[in-house]
């Protein structure tokens, strides 16, 4: 499941800086610029936004011509996706889950992205880890979080 | 006379310091700092930053001086855990560390890796104590001037300091100085402190307040190295159990004692400007010592004097580069930019007013450099053993581990899991560019300045009723500016040009 895209690293620098200054200033443009002397909301970033969109032309144009910014090397959607579904899964599951399962989900999610996954050693490490951290930030450092699911508090 | 006064003071500052730095709790702090740091920061393939990054959450629930010397302590700890990885493993936390790959792994394998451990940790506690005292006679000084500086000043030295820090460190001075950009409009989301204006946050309540730092920086750092960390199949050769004994002998001893002073030098002088603190520190004591030697062609091949003077000078970098960030609240790196962040959350205004508003946090932080030092010296030269152990935990069963404590700490920051939703965005914003061949780093520097910088542009303009040429008639604005284009057209130079490709490579190798 890997992305190749055959485009040059200053191309998108390029593009992404464009992108983020233009739409800066586009967005900033809804507030009141005032005046140099009676900066409204509006007016440091309509600076930065358009100094972001000039640097992504430059770095476009330059991009055409030189090739020492070197190139996008392949982007793992799939691994990045599922690092990242492993800290949005603490997010979601915190709440109603509580500390001690949401920990084994987590460390199992974030295991099982790498390529050396193994369940049982995962869950094992999981379990351990959602023990370590009750006794670290709930027990040692007297944080209050939700520790037992929604089902077994009440 | 003056000079007498000014000796005195110090003395009564350093008193002041070491009376605040030694209380229990705060010694008790300075050495959970240290310990945890060196814990984490041995890990390898987690620099200072991400140790940083992910620690911070931890000391928010302390009280700020001692939150302060925590972090300071877990900075030098990450710091020496860096390079022990660095010399065991050859694979340097962070680009400081680099350099000390080269001859101290070469140590290692030839099992002097003892010696080279504890020449490491010898060399960085005498850089530490020189480092310790220079900051103390510079700091009074310096935010002395710095109270003089009006709106335009500072924000010339924002200027500065920013193109500074993203100039020589980067392989791309366009891209740094987008990102830097990037990182100014990131930091202005939320409430307009003037106008009450809710700038760029889409109706969402959370981001009224501003984009959490934490949420970016452990975005950026920790969750962005995880998954490059992952990409790469790790092919390391750990020299564990041939560490052997570990006091150096009376020749290395004496090898070392020179590139150890010179290297406090050149570290202390680098720190202090705006650019690489610890990383340009070392590079520069290696090139000293390599020229210095009789023998050059011994450079890469275990000659230890290339582990003690980049070591001594990388941590007197480390220790120096805070003169700037305290006295001026500008941040020369950005492990200083997480510690400004870390005085905000407590809500202490960096800048040279907190010398004199919190003076026990000031002198107490540098009295703590020189204790947080002394700890190293004596919790890793026991604890080797220990650490060599950690460096054999296969990566697989360590990252879980690291995400889930990451994800606790920021969440416990503000009891929201909003902040967790923000590690997600930034962990993925970070790995794209990172993908594309831009640094993070300097983007965070931009978003800690970002506020800050806005303000002192609108009083500066305010003052002048928007005349712009106010930045270049003040003649200290003037210069701060001038130094600035200076370091930029300098880097276009074909002779600089080269060296910072050189530098470069070198990072790229690691």
């Amino acid at each position: 499941m890997a992305l190749r895209i055959k485009s040059s690293q200053d191309l998108w620098t390029g593009c992404v800086f464009m992108a983020f200054g233009g739409g800066t200033v586009a967005l900033a443009q809804g507030y009141p610029l005032g005046s140099a002397a009676r900066m409204g909301p509006a007016y440091f970033p309509t600076v930065l936004g358009a100094l972001l969109a000039v640097i992504g032309l430059v770095m476009l144009v330059k991009s055409l011509g030189s090739a020492d910014g070197g190139n996008v090397d392949r982007i793992n959607v799939w691994l990045l996706l599922r690092v990242l579904l492993a800290v949005a899964a603490f997010a979601v599951l915190l709440q109603p889950l509580g500390l001690v399962v949401t920990a084994v989900v987590v460390v199992v999610l974030a295991a099982w992205a790498g390529h050396e996954f193994r369940l049982g050693e995962a869950l094992i490490s999981g379990l351990m880890l959602a023990l370590i951290s009750y006794a670290l930030f709930v027990w040692g450092l007297n944080q209050t979080m939700p520790v037992w699911p929604w089902f077994v508090a009440a | 006379m003056a000079a007498w006064d000014l000796l005195s003071a110090l003395g009564g500052n350093l008193a002041l310091g070491l009376a605040t730095a030694v209380s229990v709790q705060n010694l008790f702090y300075c050495f959970v700092g240290v310990f945890l740091g060196t814990l984490i920061g041995v890990l390898p393939g987690i620099g200072p930053v991400a140790t940083i990054a992910m620690l911070l959450p931890i000391t928010y629930a302390l009280p700020p001086t001692a939150a302060l010397i925590m972090l300071a302590g877990i900075y030098y700890g990450a710091q020496y855990g860096g390079s022990t990885t660095a010399i065991l493993v050859n694979l340097p936390g962070e680009a400081s560390s680099v350099v000390t790959c080269l001859d101290g792994y070469q140590m290692a394998r030839q099992g002097r890796a003892g010696p080279a451990l504890a020449i490491a940790a010898i060399g960085s506690f005498i850089a530490g104590t020189v480092a310790t005292l220079i900051c103390a006679l510079l700091a009074a000084p310096l935010a002395a001037v710095a109270t003089r500086f009006g709106p335009a000043e500072y924000f010339s030295l924002m200027v500065l300091g920013l193109i500074g820090a993203v100039v020589i460190a980067n392989r791309s001075v366009l891209k740094a100085i987008g990102m830097v950009l990037v990182g100014l409009i990131l930091g202005l989301v939320g409430i307009d402190v003037n106008s009450g204006a809710q700038r760029f946050t889409f109706g969402v309540t959370e981001l009224l307040d501003g984009i959490g730092f934490i949420g970016l920086a452990v975005g950026v750092f920790a969750v962005t190295e995880i998954v490059m960390n992952l990409e790469k199949k790790d092919t390391r050769e750990v020299f564990t159990d041939k560490v052997g004994k570990l006091m150096p002998s009376r020749d290395e001893f004496r090898q070392s004692a020179k590139p150890i002073a010179r290297g406090t030098l050149v570290g202390s002088v680098l720190g202090v400007l705006p650019a690489g603190g610890a990383l340009l520190a070392s590079f520069a004591s290696y090139a000293v010592e390599k020229r210095l030697a009789k023998d050059p062609s011994r450079f890469g091949k275990g000659a230890i004097e290339g582990v003690a003077g980049p070591e001594a000078a990388n941590n007197a970098g480390a220790q120096t580069s805070f003169i700037p960030m305290l006295t001026l609240g500008i941040p020369p790196n950005v492990v200083m930019a997480l510690m400004i962040g870390a005085m905000m959350l407590h809500n202490i205004q960096p800048g040279p007013q907190v010398m004199t508003k919190n003076p026990e946090l000031f002198w107490g932080l540098i009295a703590s450099m020189w204790l947080g030092n002394l700890m190293l010296v004596v919790l890793n030269l026991p604890l080797i053993g220990i650490w060599v152990r950690l460096l054999s935990v296969p990566y697989r069963l360590l990252y879980p581990a690291i995400i889930l404590f990451c994800c606790i700490g920021v969440y416990t920051l503000s009891n929201n899991t909003f902040d967790v939703r923000l590690v997600v965005l930034f962990g993925a914003v970070g790995y794209l560019f990172a993908k594309i061949g831009c640094e993070p780093a300097p983007m965070l520097l931009g978003f800690i300045l970002g506020p800050m910088m806005e303000e002192f542009f609108r009083r500066a303009l305010i003052i002048e009723r928007g005349d712009f040429r106010v930045f270049v008639e003040r003649p200290i604005s003037a210069g701060l500016l001038a130094a600035a284009l200076a370091l930029l057209v300098s880097m276009s130079l074909p002779a600089i040009a080269k060296w910072r490709q050189r530098v470069v490579a070198e990072q790229g190798k690691a």
